[in-house]
């Protein structure tokens, strides 16, 4: 589904470009969960917005190519229409523009990219109600402007939200584990177990294990200094978890 | 007011102003109607006023970039034209296809309003419909008011700033001289106006340089409540001016709304203004939204009494290279009243827009609040803004601020948007009209709130 060779990219910091990405290789299959650690800095929310599209950072080198198109050649909304969805670390407050307006006009675009037909009022407000309730979404959040005066945990839970309503091949949950108190940690991983199915996949990027207590990833990778620089399954997970990431970083410098 | 003033010969006004090349230019095609001013032996209190403003015509001149009121806006432009005056009362029964160009109407027939048309500066029968009202509510036009110099004494006493030394400009002064025509809309007490007026100001530019001068009354008695919308358009290219000033005044506990909609006119130069008093108790809302013109200054002054409630709504968006100018002002003179003023603009292309918005809280207005903010959006790095928040404040116990601010629009809402499959394109739609949406809401007649929501989105895709 996604194939990762060689992925550089640098960010203008002002003071010339910054290479964050340094040659970083990752392949998803569809119906696998893997799971992105490291520590800060690492590159691993850089990693979550190129692959969104992000405009401020510029890939060097290398390629991304998601169910065999070239990713980097493809506008934001263009991925998103293609199927990948980026749960973002820090959503936005859009004041003016309410949840179910943005919802409505997010979910008919994509429609429209696949060239399917538009959503009419009545079936998207019973979808829109239906997976609201999934995600335990108060209602009167919907009709909010998007994310303003939303809390932490609800700003979370609507990311969830709306991957439900759009139902991407390939999500992308960008330290979506922050900032979440424990029940609105078990919502919103109930909402990703709920998503998940053999023909998406999910991409969780995290700085600590408790995320993976629920939403169990198939394959867990460490990035450092732009690179993934060491694999496995979900017990590596519960190793960093023990032993924090030195070891790892360690390892690195012994080459 | 003396005798004198009737003895300025009109040749002598007019001679002097070669001084001033682009004055004399432009007021030149005035000269016949000034020697009718000047000769006119009557002394009610309008003949006796135009010949003040004769008088003020004379000795002030045009302002300049120099001048503090008018630093942004150069209004050399409108001046080095010279605008037709004669044959325009012909064209006030033109055949004129108001659907050609009505961006409005015609797409709401239904729009139940009484509707009043002038063209070039002449009221229109033909293209007008004004619905029967009970006889405490009368909708007139200026020219078919024989009481015109009385309806004008009713409102010279109350609004010093229309003409005379206090006035706001020397355009104010011709505007009195040489008016042609205006509505006057007057309610007795305890009465209610239930549809609105939409008032339709049409500049036929398409065969000459058009020049209308209008003047415009509404009085609203106790309790009583109205809606006015005025629409400015301009049929054709050649340059063409609207010199319009409007007074109103709001008695006690009536409520007044006016719409001032700048949005068919690209071609028109607009110099315009509305003074407004509001006796206590009162509400008034002033909302002017502005799309399209050549050169548009808009003065708005209100005199706030106690317990009032004024509200200033602005929405610009501007392209190309539309200029519009708004200066408003605010005079709280007794306590306890409450103000707030939004103006909101986009600005593309190579457009300016200037914002001046003072605040006066004088002594005696203790418990005032007034609020102000103004906000700008830059779509183009040649679009210029200038804008300046004023507050005088006398009182001590007052709660008022103000603030500005101008950005671009913000590209991590377009990239959060885009990212969720939305197009660019599209996104800034959304975003501009969420911006916009603070002054949209508080328009009252939906089909125009609805009409300015889709404009946001046809401006854009252009």
């Amino acid at each position: 589904m996604l194939n990762i060779n060689n992925l550089q990219a640098s960010i203008d910091t002002g003071a010339g470009a910054k290479e964050i990405l340094k040659g970083l290789n990752l392949e998803v299959k569809a119906g696998e969960v893997h799971a992105i650690m490291g520590p800060n800095g690492s590159g691993k929310s850089t990693l979550a917005s190129v692959l969104a599209g992000r405009e401020d950072y510029e890939v060097t080198g290398g390629s991304a190519t998601f169910e065999g198109k070239d990713l980097l050649d493809l506008a934001p909304e263009e991925r998103a229409g293609e199927g990948i969805f980026l749960a973002f670390q820090y959503p936005i407050e859009i004041p003016g523009v309410s949840n179910a307006t943005f919802m409505k006009t997010a979910v008919n675009e994509i429609r429209k990219y696949k060239g399917q037909e538009e959503l009419d009022a009545v079936s998207f407000l019973k979808l829109m109600k239906a997976k609201a309730a999934e995600m335990e979404l108060n209602s009167s959040l919907l009709t909010r402007a998007l994310n303003e005066g939303f809390s932490g945990g609800e700003k979370k839970k609507n990311e969830i939200f709306q991957m439900a309503m759009l139902e991407p091949k390939l999500a992308i949950l960008d330290e979506t584990d922050s900032g979440l108190d424990i029940d609105a940690l078990k919502i919103v991983a109930n909402g990703v177990n709920r998503f998940k199915n053999k023909d998406n996949a999910v991409i969780v990027v995290t700085h600590y294990q408790r995320l993976l207590d629920y939403i169990v990833p198939d394959f867990v990778h460490v990035l450092y200094q732009g690179r993934i620089v060491k694999s496995g399954t979900k017990e590596l997970a519960l190793e960093l978890e023990a032993k924090g990431y030195d070891w790892i970083k360690e390892e690195v410098a012994a080459g | 007011m003396t005798n004198s003033l009737e003895a300025v010969p009109y040749l002598i006004l007019f001679m002097t102003t070669t001084l001033d090349d682009i004055k004399s230019t432009f007021l030149a095609p005035f000269e016949d109607l000034a020697e009718k001013v000047s000769e006119n032996i009557n002394t009610d209190k309008l003949t006796l006023a135009k010949k003040t403003a004769l008088e003020a015509i004379e000795n002030n001149a045009f302002p300049t970039t120099r001048n503090e009121e008018w630093k942004f806006t150069d209004i050399k432009s409108i001046l080095s034209n010279k605008f037709d005056l004669q044959s325009e009362k012909d064209s006030s029964n033109s055949d004129l296809d108001l659907n050609e160009f009505d961006y409005f109407l015609n797409k709401n027939k239904d729009l139940n309003s009484h509707i009043l048309v002038f063209i070039n500066g002449h009221f229109s029968e033909k293209h007008s419909d004004i619905k029967t009202t009970n006889d405490k509510i009368s909708i007139k036009t200026l020219s078919n008011t024989e009481t015109s110099s009385s309806t004008f004494e009713k409102f010279l006493d109350k609004f010093p700033s229309t003409s005379g030394k206090d006035s706001v400009s020397i355009f104010s002064d011709i505007n009195t001289a040489f008016a042609t025509d205006g509505y006057v809309i007057e309610l007795e007490n305890n009465q209610e106006l239930e549809l609105p007026v939409f008032v339709y100001f049409v500049n036929d530019a398409s065969q000459k340089n058009t020049l209308s001068q209008l003047r415009n009354y509404i009085s609203v008695g106790e309790n009583s409540r109205c809606t006015v919308v005025e629409n400015y358009i301009t049929k054709g290219e050649n340059p063409n001016l609207t010199n319009i000033l409007t007074s109103v005044n709001v008695e006690k506990y009536a409520n007044v709304k006016q719409y001032k909609l700048q949005i068919d006119a690209k071609s028109q130069f607009q110099v315009g203004s509305t003074h407004t008093k509001q006796a206590d108790n009162s509400s008034f809302t002033n909302t002017t939204i502005s799309l399209a013109g050549k050169l548009i200054r808009n003065d708005l002054r209100i005199i706030s009494g106690e317990h009032c409630e004024s509200f200033m709504n602005g929405l610009y968006l501007l392209n190309e290279k539309t200029h519009v100018d708004n200066h408003t002002v605010i005079d709280h003179i007794r306590p306890n009243s409450y103000s707030n003023e939004t103006y909101k603009g986009v600005l593309d292309g190579k457009s300016r827009a200037v914002f001046n918005g003072k605040i006066f809280v004088r002594q005696a207005a203790q418990k005032t609040n007034a609020f102000q903010s103004n906000k700008n959006v830059l779509l183009s790095d040649d679009a210029i803004l200038n804008t300046k928040p004023q507050l005088e404040i006398w009182a001590d116990d007052v709660k008022c601020s103000h603030g500005a601010t101008t950005g671009k629009l913000d590209e991590e809402a377009l990239f959060y948007l885009q990212a969720r499959g939305i197009p660019k394109q599209k996104a800034k739609v959304l975003l501009l009209q969420a911006f916009a949406e603070e002054v949209l809401d508080s328009i009252e007649i939906d089909v125009l709130k609805e009409f300015l929501t889709n404009e946001i989105e046809n401006r854009l895709s252009l």
